[in-house]
């Protein structure tokens, strides 16, 4: 919260005194030594568990660079151990009908490089994990620079079931799931020949899929009684097409320790900061696992044990008063132009191009993201937990 | 106004032709020097009574009003003669009188009229008599320290009686030096013996004394902005032997450093930097607003993390281990708006000095600095008004006797108006945001008779700052000083002085209504002085005195704003501490060129209760789980207690009259500190008193330094190194939260400090062109690795200070091209600060993240600014009421984005860099100020 408030004084100092942000690219020491990366979670959810290693990269060229043929266990400190099996290149996996978390038990990661060092994580304990109420939407306006300067959406909040604990820590990592509508029906495709279609709501419909950003992690040592009511989550507006059929959000709230929640809130807070007069000195965040023959090795990333509660909800498009700021197309000239041009030139690379018609049946070749929903990363599979009603 | 008119206001030129219409005018005249008045004369102003005069005699005065002071002319005696009267009243301020045969009467400075031939013009032989009042212009100079390019005119003066001088071979001599203007002390003003090449320097109360063998001597004495005067002083036995120094009008200039309370050379202070608010008019400042602290920050070795940020570094040191007193109000916030300004009226002070290293024993209680502000004293004589606006704030201070010669009065305002400039712009959260500063002061100063003054001196500075309707801060400042001063004889004399200094902000945040809270801090400071002077040995000045320091401290709490708020309530406690502390000091001129100075300070240092407070183990990290006891005391029980003694010394060597060699050690303590572990210091810090888990600071610097002036111009060259270390630094675990705290020692690990540096320095006091440049190489880095509990800083390595600079150039310059227009410039360019940047990047649950370098392991981009500002003063004339000057400045006039930090987002998974710059434009800005009066007054 502090951190809105140092923002709100660089606001009021970009009008005083003419200050001004930038992007900028510092020159940076390319040849920072990588480091290995750790990157889990085991909670009280049914298996399996998935630990992913990596290594870190440069800041400018990032790569995701996995760490293959490690030897990855977990073990829980009444001596049950397992061990995880490499599906995919630097994925660990353990067994579905394996070990499942236990609240109370402590658990610790162990890795054995293909070169033989061995890296260990602290025991941590599994948390009770705390439930979830119920989340809910208000309808909120976010300011904007350009007109209407008020753009409406829904801000997602969540009430918490009462902890018993009140040094409680939560974590919330969120994933949104949203149905989604292109502009046109296809009338025809075109691929070097023009061929009618029957289905044309082909493209139609698509979901959109993602995790929010930012995560949110809280503590409820400052609060009067150890529950979180009407905490604000992310806010979706409606310059997007998120909210223009059915948006749903999955909350996955882990119940932490104080160990991870430090984690977290460094890797918050770092986030953060900046931008303000104010900043704190940032700091290199390390995690629970070490080389157990060099601690001075820097292993990155957590190995997290968390009792976890899920709870997903849906919401309809907003209705009025709310309006709706998103992009809707409208063909112009240029569209029923192209549809004439693409006979004649065009690369084979953009094919197959989707054709719609007007009223008067006059044909047009559109922006291909207006007719075509996974254009822009849509899918065309509803999920499993999808539900129109 | 129309006998005005004859009253001819000369030029050089006038001067060289009258010179030849006098010289020609041989015929005597001699009854002229006869001319009675009587005491219908008595008591008018000169103006008055030179209109009266010329009215009633056949006389007419030839005089430059600039230079010759309207005061009042006193005919004691009646009838007297005419030309008595005036050469009494002026003589002494250092202004010939002359008159020619045919009723002229000439009054001139630094410049004799001859108006008739010396008597032995044309009898060559005759043998000459006494030594002649006047100095002959081709006076030797090699001698003298002071090498001056005009001639001087010396006024004789004889102090004691033959008498009384009889028994003894030496004489203490003492006196005043005072503004001949408002009849005000001058403080700092040196008393030069050319003949013994030694002298002394007056005191805060404008007071010196000298210790000499009788004999005839001739004197220099001067200040800053003073004109330098010579008298030929007769001394047969002890006695008084006031100075007045006329203000130097004419040679006033923009930028004027011959600051040092003592010579650059043969001073003994080292480290110490005055400038008088005169000095520093003309800098170019951001948005007009006249500034000392942003002056100070042109001064080698100062230096500030960001532009706009509050405090500053000096010689390494972080900002909370500067003290800043103003005319010993203690003030704990020094800036409005978070640090874009001090929170000084600059019409209300007359000077700052900034003790970087040999604080002298008086001072204590900070590691690195002490910056000491005068606020100006009301003028004695008359009243007057002056004020100005700027594109931020408007200003207002009134001034003159209450009661003449006795009771004086200063009241000055200054307030912003900027909430009106927050409307215009489109942005909601600009728009709907405040800001509000101003600040208040009133001085009240008594002569209850020559031997006993006093004065109250209140201070108050308010910020008001509500953004976007969400965040609410309010900062107040508020203190008031009463000191008596009192002579005991000439020797001895004491000041006691009384003060108080409170700060106190409160915040109310609403952005979330569930988590809406409101903070707030109060910190009092009590403060008694009792310092004695003492001047009774020959060639010492000993000085000794007692401070005490009650602190009470509440830390305020994070309180839920309403009924809605779900914060839980934090109390965070109050503290309160005692200072004491005895201090003498000696100022011993061993020979003419050896001296020395030392000083000793004894500081005892209590935290008191009512309180209650953790002991954790030994040697173990201050932990929740290492708690051991938790003890309550009652009101004023000792709860730890830390006796310190300081040592001051410094060594002054003039190996020649114009280049000396200084040294110096200084150790200090510190028992406060300010709770911050941003990079710049926030608006929400919280001073905090040393206690039982948090031990006091102490640091320890050796400076050493060469001094010399070159030519006639009198070019001050200085070239100063010094080394500095400091134990106990407080500093923080990384990502502490110190805003709301109960145990902020959970969160301090205390490290050492060290850091070094050479100051070069090049003064051009006088001239057309003024100005300085400065280099400063210094080095300042931290180390914290706590052994036994095995806590560490940066992985326990040493790490640059946020606000080290290796190397910073400054130049400031100012040329007059004539009275009414000058120009003056800035050039400021230093290393970037450090800081620490990402280095590699990783992946945590989908999220990219960050990982950093070691601590300040990276610098930002250099630091490069230069400003302009032209000042055109309003017209000449010699009557008018009220006198205008316009200042036209820019600041950043290149408009270099300067980075004030560089920082990285992560924004939909992205990662992002920026860089921000605070003032990323050329600034334009016009400041006009007045005053009641001419040019000159």
């Amino acid at each position: 919260m502090p951190t809105k408030l140092l923002n709100m004084i660089l606001v009021l100092t970009v009008a005083f005194i003419m200050s001004c942000e930038e992007r900028y690219w510092p020159e940076l020491d390319a040849n920072t030594a990588s480091a290995l990366v750790v990157d889990g979670v085991i909670t009280n959810a049914l298996p399996p568990y998935t630990i992913n290693l990596s290594r870190s990269s440069n800041v400018e060229s990032h790569d995701y660079i996995p760490m293959s043929n490690y030897e990855v266990s977990i073990v829980d400190n009444f001596g049950n151990e397992e061990l995880l099996n490499e599906m995919e290149a630097g994925r660990y996996v353990s067994s579905a009908d394996g070990m499942q978390g236990i609240v109370g038990r402590n658990y610790k990661l162990i890795l054995r490089s293909p070169d033989g060092r061995y890296y260990n994580s602290e025991f941590e304990m599994l948390k009770e994990p705390i439930g979830i109420e119920s989340v809910y939407t208000e309808v909120e306006y976010e300011d904007s620079e350009t007109p209407p300067y008020q753009i409406p959406g829904y801000r997602f909040y969540i009430n918490t079931e009462l902890a018993q604990n009140d040094s409680t820590y939560l974590f919330w990592l969120l994933d949104e799931t949203y149905k989604f509508e292109s502009d046109y029906y296809i009338y025809f495709y075109y691929d070097g020949t023009l061929h009618p279609v029957v289905n044309r709501d082909t493209l139609k419909n698509c979901w959109g899929s993602g995790r929010v950003f930012p995560f949110f992690v809280e503590s409820t040592l400052s609060l009067s009684e150890p529950r979180f009511t009407h905490y604000p989550l992310h806010f979706v507006n409606t310059k997007t097409r998120k909210l223009s059929v059915k948006y749903s959000l999955l909350v996955n709230q882990y119940t932490i320790n104080k160990n991870v929640f430090r984690f977290w809130n460094s890797v918050k807070q770092q986030n953060e900061d900046g931008g303000e007069l104010y900043p704190r000195q940032p700091f290199q965040v390390r995690g629970n696992v070490y080389n157990v023959d060099d601690e001075n090795e820097l292993v990155l990333g957590f190995f997290m044990v968390a009792g976890v509660a899920q709870k997903r909800i849906f919401v309809d498009r907003p209705t009025l008063p709310v309006k709706m700021y998103y992009p809707i197309c409208e063909l112009t000239e240029d569209d029923f132009e192209a549809y004439g041009f693409m006979f004649i030139g065009g690369g084979t690379a953009s094919w197959p191009l989707f054709i719609t018609e007007d009223e008067n049946g006059s044909r047009a070749l559109p922006n291909q993201a207006c007719i075509d929903c996974t254009y822009k990363g849509g899918s065309l599979d509803e999920p499993d937990f999808w539900t129109d009603n | 106004m129309t006998k005005f008119r004859t009253n001819r206001i000369f030029s050089k030129g006038h001067l060289v032709s009258l010179l030849f219409i006098i010289i020609l005018a041989i015929p005597a005249f001699s009854q002229k020097n006869e001319l009675i008045i009587t005491d219908a004369y008595n008591n008018l102003s000169f103006k008055d009574f030179v209109t009266k005069t010329e009215s009633n005699l056949i006389v007419r005065f030839f005089y430059n009003p600039d230079s010759i002071p309207d005061i009042s002319i006193f005919v004691r005696s009646s009838p007297a003669k005419l030309m008595d009267v005036i050469a009494g009243t002026f003589t002494p301020l250092g202004i010939n009188v002359s008159i020619d045969s045919f009723g002229n009467i000439f009054l001139t400075k630094g410049q004799v009229l001859i108006t008739k031939l010396p008597e032995d013009f044309f009898m060559q032989s005759q043998v000459s008599g006494a030594e002649p009042d006047t100095l002959a212009v081709t006076r030797e100079t090699n001698k003298t320290f002071l090498k001056t390019s005009d001639a001087y005119v010396a006024e004789s003066r004889t102090v004691g009686t033959k008498k009384e001088g009889a028994r003894s071979k030496n004489a203490l001599i003492s006196g005043y030096v005072i503004n001949m203007n408002d009849s005000l002390p001058v403080i700092g003003a040196t008393v030069f013996v050319e003949d013994l090449e030694s002298g002394t320097s007056t005191d805060d109360k404008g007071f010196f004394t000298l210790t000499l063998p009788k004999g005839k001597y001739t004197m220099d004495v001067r200040s800053v902005g003073f004109e330098e005067m010579k008298y030929k002083v007769e001394v047969l036995s002890g006695g008084q032997l006031d100075f007045n120094l006329p203000e130097k009008v004419f040679l006033m200039q923009a930028v004027e450093i011959r600051s040092q309370t003592n010579h650059n050379v043969r001073g003994m202070q080292m480290g110490i930097e005055k400038l008088s608010i005169n000095e520093i008019k003309e800098i170019p400042v951001v948005l007009g607003e006249r500034d000392i602290i942003k002056v100070a920050l042109l001064l080698p070795g100062v230096q500030q993390v960001g532009e706009g940020s509050a405090g500053f570094n000096v010689r390494g040191s972080p900002a909370d281990q500067n003290l800043f007193y103003l005319s010993e109000i203690p003030v704990y916030n020094t800036s409005h708006l978070f640090g874009f300004f001090s929170a000084f009226n600059p019409d209300a002070i007359s000077d700052f000095s900034l003790y970087k290293s040999s604080i002298p024993a008086s001072y204590g209680g900070r590691l690195s600095s002490i910056f000491d502000i005068s606020a100006k004293q009301g003028n004695k004589k008359k009243f007057s008004a002056r004020g100005g606006i700027s594109p931020i704030t408007a200003r207002l201070l009134v001034e003159g006797p209450a009661i003449k010669d006795k009771l004086n009065y200063l009241v000055g305002f200054r307030s912003t108006y900027s909430d009106w400039v927050l409307n215009f712009v489109q942005d909601p959260d600009v728009k709907n945001s405040k800001a509000n500063f101003g600040d208040a002061i009133v001085n009240l100063s008594y002569q209850v008779n020559p031997k006993n003054q006093l004065k109250l001196i209140s201070y108050y500075s308010y910020d008001n700052i509500s953004l976007a309707t969400k965040v609410d801060d309010k900062y107040n400042n508020a203190g008031a000083s009463l000191s008596w001063y009192h002579t005991f004889n000439p020797s001895h004399d004491f000041n006691l002085s009384f003060a108080y200094g409170q700060y106190n902000y409160f915040e109310d945040n609403y952005e979330y209504s569930l988590a809406a809270y409101s903070l707030n801090y109060e910190l009092q400071h009590y403060q008694a002085n009792m310092d004695f002077s003492f001047k009774k040995f020959e060639n010492h000045n000993i000085t000794y005195g007692i401070n005490s320091i009650l602190y009470k401290i509440d830390n305020g709490g994070q309180l839920p704003l309403d009924d809605n708020s779900l914060i839980v309530p934090v109390y965070l406690g109050e503290q309160k501490g005692l200072e004491l502390a005895a201090y003498v000091g000696d100022e011993w001129r061993i020979n003419p060129k050896l001296s020395l100075y030392g000083g000793l300070r004894y500081n005892n240092y209590s935290y008191l209760g009512p309180n209650t407070v953790f002991s954790y183990a030994d040697n173990l990290p201050k932990t929740p789980e290492n708690i051991t006891d938790t003890l309550e005391y009652s009101n004023n029980e000792v709860i730890q207690n830390n006796g310190g003694l300081d040592l001051r010394l410094s060594v002054t060597y003039l190996i020649k009259p114009n280049l000396s060699f200084k040294a110096s050690y200084n150790n200090l303590h510190q028992y406060i500190f300010m709770l911050s572990n941003t990079i710049a210091l926030s608006p929400t810090d919280k001073w905090q008193l040393c206690n039982n888990n948090i031990e006091p600071m102490a640091g320890n610097q050796y400076s050493l330094g060469a001094y010399t002036n070159i030519g006639a111009q009198q070019i001050e060259f200085s070239l100063e190194g010094y080394y500095k270390k400091v134990h106990n630094l407080v500093e923080y675990k990384d990502g502490a939260n110190l805003v709301v705290n109960e145990h902020p020692e959970q969160d301090v690990l205390q490290g050492e400090l060290e850091s070094y540096g050479i100051e070069v320095m090049l003064k051009k006091p006088v001239g057309k062109l003024t100005g300085w440049l400065n280099y400063t190489y210094s080095k300042a880095t931290v180390l914290v690795n706590n052994t036994p509990t095995g806590e560490v800083n940066n992985f326990g390595m040493a790490y640059p200070a946020n606000y080290d600079k290796p190397h910073s150039l400054n130049l400031v310059a100012a040329y007059k091209v004539s009275k009414r227009i000058s120009f003056s410039g800035n050039v400021v360019y230093s290393t970037g600060r450090p800081i620490t940047y990402p280095t590699a990047i990783y992946y945590q649950d989908g999220q990219k993240i960050l990982n950093y370098s070691l601590r300040n392991e990276y610098r930002i981009p250099d630091y490069f600014r230069v400003d302009l500002s032209m000042k055109w003063e309003g017209n000449l004339k010699r009557k008018k009421f009220l006198h205008g000057s316009w200042i036209f400045s820019v600041y950043n006039l290149t408009g270099r984005k300067n980075a004030y930090s560089v920082y990285f987002k992560s924004e939909q998974g992205q990662i992002h860099g920026y860089k921000l710059s605070i003032f990323g434009a050329p600034i334009f800005s016009i400041t006009y100020d007045f005053k009641l009066g001419n040019y000159a007054d």
